[in-house]
């Protein structure tokens, strides 16, 4: 024993050439991944404050001319780029905020009550996350137009409310919760609805937030299938309309400028967001996951 | 759930318990209630279309006006359709090529930032996730301006003109390149996760007994984090399946989309919705729904086995 | 926590849920966000380097049209839909309102812009006639190659009774352009000859007469030697994904070129004017005579500027992109006709103006559509604005009349001018343009085209990139057309 110790002790006071050499070469590995993470950020925010024609002179260095230019045609751009900013909020918080309530709601079914066919349902919603939602677009496309809802806010927001991956998340978590707590308020004579609210809620809000952040980015990023059925400028998201931003005459040549500024200002608040609530961000990744 | 019965409630009295069974048929319907929103909205939103799909597969339909059946013809014409595989191979190649260097770097990143060596972790861990918090959609133009032609910054800085973008057979590592850069920072907090939840006692027992770094790394930490890993490869595959924002910003023109050449299989989806071929479109999809099938099949499988170690 | 009787939870449980679903459902059915105006900006200086101006517009010296009073009509606004940068149509519209001011007081016309390129425009349209018909624009722009599809579908109504007195003044192969199954079925706005675009300093410093050029071979010699006597330039620019305008270009020079008869029988394999089509795409861009860049992709404006391509084998339309592309090369620029082995034909014979079936402006639309193309004056401000010549007799007898006095307007800015065509090319290119409609093929469209071209050019392009063998590539594009559209005429 003693002997182990103090071999133990001996191997942590000398400082062992390899020891210093792998600690420096950790840290310039470290080092180099974290420049190569945020190098793409510092170009996007760099080349927002060069004109559109610069960008085509001078795309690697520092802006000859700093200007704010780029950042002003974006209020040209499509009558107001900041329309789709907009739009692109409206869609991911009303979606974040009624997936994460229909999510919790039937969760705390799955979770707490015992009744007919639960496991088997539940077996079956899991076995739905296998389809993707690529395989639905011909079907929901063909639905959704009839309904006449192409180019709307709602056909943006509707089928992204009942993830299952929310609901899975969500019941896990609400499993753990101690029946305890349910059923002292329910003697106390809450009913199922109110005891959901005023007990159930609070107390999974970890969940509940990590799961929304989730959800917010998950709209946010959308991509595929907005593409395509938001076709007009007004009703379109920040996401969509970016790639699409070419010069207004020519029509093919893409005003980079602009777009960078576009770009910096999507990602301007989501970062913010990011810095200030770290660790909710990167738990909320792994709430679900990891846990067995 | 145990129904509370209110210890107030006269027990006497057929009133009473007409009250009680009432109650009782009453709250046993509260479960359904509590689903209903989600599974109604997920029945009309997500089941019904998915259903629909499958419908319209076995047509050849416009969207419009006449539809014709078609049978398995449909699926007969996507099998026998040399694109599909094409895009087939692309997407698994998209998979292995981006997942495989990622995973070993998220997990070697993971290792190191959990190790005794380095302090500022939570410097580092922030920084290396920041990627997934920027929108794969802004990430992809980025890139795009990075690996310009003409105009792209790394050409300027090499003073050379390689199309990066425009010769496909760069063009697909360019895509690699971003998938990795942008997964990166997520598989590396899940494993940093998974490595801190390794009971510390093995850790010490393992350094106690005078193993060096790379056997402990090799015989202890891999295979603990074993399960995780497999896991986390098949469940990116299964995400992968659904590429399509990455490779058509990078490489299409102004929102147009990419080339057979380096585009994934959701792209023939979207391609036969354009073109107004509804039941094509439905069919390649549930093609391709197989394939996933199939890979979540053996990721099933593998789990199974895993968990019976 | 109050004691509550669990009846009356339960009907408050029901209630609040209710209410908490019909406020996701609310929320889901908010109302569309207010469409603002999509008023067209101000004309803007625009993002390109090697500057180019905005088109122009270029007031007609004419006095305006002196129609027939026409009624005073309700205030209507129409959209019109094409493809490219949906400014570009400001100078146009604005032209059209001074040419036709009585007109101007009740029409309103809307521009939108369908995507980058025309197919992009065409997935639209396709898409909202599967969303109902709503989305679709009063009147829109489309190539020959679109026209049977559109017709089949029901999207271009039958016009022949509006077309009637206007008839007898198109143009040979204007009446072709707007016609389908014996029905005219849209306005004719282009004729798309085809035209060769040449640097006429590059080629007299290689000693290249076009005229001169009579086969491949001769054309491939020409290369050559363009190149070598102009080191940073090449004759034309081809890449290995060549433009899908190419394919019907050269087709078209044949007769017999359908891919397929009306039983559904295809024919491509066999047909030895596909294959020398896809040979000759390989040859020129193996040979290297061409330099290696996409039309319309972003290195192509600025090669041009920049003096590296030195003629273009295209349609009439590129008139009005040249002087954009390349202001300062004023006067350098001269038309021809395409060389003798290929001359016959055109770029997909040309383009409509589709009137929607499912407008509710049918009137007001064909209106503006004859006004602009049909009528002489109309005819003559469009091509001041776009270099495309009229499709009806009159217009082309009108702009003819006028060109030998043309001069700068006295309100164009200077800047303006100095890229309108007739200052640009000089006063007689219009008679090469006029030379280059006698020679006009049109293709034999069937209504898959679009459906059929993706194979003929993926399976091309992998020929030219060696993947495939020339056998290969035929027998691939006519086994993948077979298996993916079946019968061709069916929609």
């Amino acid at each position: 024993m003693t002997a182990s110790i103090r071999k133990l002790s001996e191997s942590n006071s000398k400082p062992r050439w390899s020891n210093i050499v792998s600690k420096v070469l950790t840290y310039l590995v470290l080092i180099g991944v974290g420049i190569l993470s945020i190098y793409p950020m510092i170009i996007m925010v760099i080349n927002s404050f060069k004109s559109d024609q610069e960008m085509y002179v001078n795309p690697a260095g520092l802006p000859i001319r700093w200007t704010l230019e780029s950042y002003g045609k974006i209020f040209q751009y499509h009558n107001g780029l900041w329309i789709n900013l907009i739009n692109a909020i409206i869609i991911s918080l009303i979606s974040t905020v009624v997936a994460v309530f229909l999510c919790a709601m039937a969760a705390y079914a799955f979770a707490k009550y015992r009744f007919w066919g639960r496991n088997a349902l539940f077996a079956l919603l899991l076995a739905t996350f296998m389809i993707p939602p690529e395989i639905i677009i011909p079907g929901q496309y063909i639905l959704f137009a009839r309904l006449h809802w192409i180019n709307t806010l709602q056909i943006q927001i509707l089928p992204t409310i009942t993830p299952v991956l929310g609901l899975f998340f969500i019941r896990q978590y609400m499993i753990g919760i101690p029946n305890e707590i349910l059923e002292a308020a329910r003697v106390d004579g809450a009913g199922h609805f109110e005891t959901f609210i005023k007990i159930m809620l609070p107390v999974s809000s970890p969940v509940l937030g990590a799961y929304a952040i989730l959800q917010f980015l998950s709209v946010w990023n959308a991509y595929t299938w907005p593409v395509l059925v938001a076709t007009k400028a007004a009703v379109q998201p920040i996401m969509v309309v970016l790639p699409q931003m070419v010069d207004p005459i020519v029509g093919f040549l893409p005003v980079w400028g602009t777009i960078m500024a576009g770009a910096t200002l999507a990602t301007l608040p989501i970062l913010i967001v990011f810095i200030v609530f770290q660790d909710k961000f990167m738990s909320s990744v792994v709430v679900g996951a990891v846990k067995e | 759930m145990t129904v509370t019965i209110s210890m107030s409630a006269d027990k006497t009295g057929i009133k009473s318990q007409n009250k009680l069974r009432k109650k009782m048929r009453g709250d046993s319907l509260v479960p359904y209630l509590f689903i209903s929103p989600f599974l109604i909205f997920f029945l009309g939103l997500f089941l019904g279309p998915a259903f629909y799909s499958l419908y319209l597969s076995f047509f050849r339909y416009a969207g419009y006006g006449a539809s014709t059946w078609v049978g398995l013809g449909n699926y007969l014409a996507v099998l026998e359709y040399p694109v599909f595989w094409t895009e087939i191979w692309n997407t698994v190649f998209y998979w292995f090529a981006h997942a495989v260097p990622m995973m070993v770097v998220a997990f070697g990143l993971a290792v190191l930032v959990n190790s005794k060596l380095v302090r500022f972790k939570n410097i580092f861990k922030p920084l290396i996730f920041m990627p997934q918090i920027i929108a794969t959609v802004v990430a992809a133009l980025v890139f795009q301006n990075f690996f310009g032609t003409q105009y792209g910054i790394l050409n300027r800085i090499l003073g050379t003109e390689i199309p990066w973008l425009t010769d496909m057979n760069l063009a697909r590592w360019v895509i690699v390149a971003l998938l990795i850069w942008r997964g990166l920072g997520y598989w590396f907090v899940i494993f940093l996760a998974g490595l801190t939840s390794i009971n510390p006692e093995v850790m010490e027992a393992a350094t106690i007994d005078g193993v060096s770094v790379w056997q402990r790394l090799a015989y202890v930490t891999i295979p603990l984090m074993r399960s995780s890993l497999l896991f986390a490869f098949v469940v990116d595959g299964i995400v992968t399946m659904r590429l399509f924002a990455e490779p058509n910003v990078l490489v299409g023109k102004a929102g147009a989309l990419a080339s057979v050449e380096v585009a994934p299989v959701v792209n023939l989806v979207i391609e036969n919705i354009r073109s107004a071929r509804f039941g094509m479109a439905a069919a390649t999809g549930w093609s391709l729904f197989i394939l996933i099938a199939a890979i979540s099949w053996f990721q099933f499988r593998l789990f199974q086995q895993e968990e019976d170690k | 926590m109050k004691k509550l009787d669990k009846k009356i939870n339960r009907r408050e449980f029901v209630r609040l849920s209710a209410l908490g679903a019909g406020a996701a459902i609310l929320a889901a059915c908010a109302p569309k966000a207010v469409e603002t105006a999509t008023s067209l900006p101000a004309a803007q200086p625009t993002a390109v380097p090697a500057t180019q101006a905005a088109a122009a517009s270029a007031p007609t010296a004419l006095p305006a049209a002196t129609a027939a009073p026409v009624a005073a009509q309700q205030a209507t606004t129409i959209t019109w839909e094409s493809w490219g940068g949906a400014d570009r149509f400001t100078p146009f519209i604005q032209t059209f309102g001074k040419t036709y001011p009585d007109t101007a007081k009740w029409l309103t016309i809307k521009a939108v812009s369908g995507g980058a390129q025309d197919a992009d425009m065409y997935q639209q349209l396709r898409v909202a006639m599967a969303a109902g018909g709503e989305e679709l624009p009063d009147i829109f722009e489309a190539n020959l190659s679109a026209v049977p599809e559109f017709a089949a579908r029901g999207l271009l109504p039958d016009l022949s009774e509006k077309m009637k007195p206007f008839l007898a003044d198109l143009v040979p192969g204007a009446l072709k352009v707007a016609s389908y199954k014996g029905k005219i079925v849209a306005i004719p706005s282009q004729v798309k000859s085809k035209v060769w675009y040449y640097r006429k300093d590059l080629f007299q410093n290689a000693g290249i007469d076009p005229a001169a050029i009579k086969t491949f071979d001769d054309l491939i010699a020409a290369g050559k030697g363009f190149h070598e006597k102009n080191p940073d330039s090449y004759i034309m620019n081809l890449s290995s994904q060549p433009a899908a305008y190419w394919y019907a270009e050269i087709l078209s020079t044949w007769d017999d070129v359908s891919f397929a008869d009306e039983t559904g029988k295809w024919l491509v394999k066999d047909n030895a004017h596909v294959s020398t089509m896809m040979d000759w795409m390989k040859q020129i861009i193996d040979v290297g005579i061409a330099y290696k860049t996409d039309d319309w992709s972003s290195d192509w404006q600025p090669a041009v500027a920049a003096g590296k391509i030195g003629s273009f084998l295209i349609g009439s339309w590129m008139t009005s992109f040249i002087p954009q592309f390349a202001p300062d090369q004023k006067d350098k620029w001269g038309l021809a006709l395409w060389p003798d082995f290929m001359r016959e034909g055109s770029e997909a014979g040309g383009s409509i103006e589709g009137i929607s079936s499912f407008s509710k402006n049918m009137d007001a639309a064909f209106e503006f559509c004859s006004d602009f193309w049909l009528k002489p004056e109309g005819a003559v401000a469009w091509w001041q604005l776009t270099g495309l010549a009229p499709v009806t007799q009159s217009g082309q007898d009108a702009l003819l009349k006028q060109i030998p006095t043309m001069q700068k307007p006295a309100d164009m800015k200077d800047s303006d001018w100095a890229v309108a065509p007739i200052n640009y090319y000089g006063k007689d290119f219009m008679n090469t343009i006029f030379e280059s409609m006698k020679h006009v093929k049109v293709f034999p469209y069937d209504m898959s085209f679009s459906a059929e071209l993706p194979i003929l050019q993926h399976h091309t392009e992998a020929y030219i990139a060696g993947k495939e063998t020339l056998a290969q590539a035929l027998e691939g594009t006519q086994t993948d057309m077979q298996s993916q559209i079946g019968n061709p005429y069916k929609i």
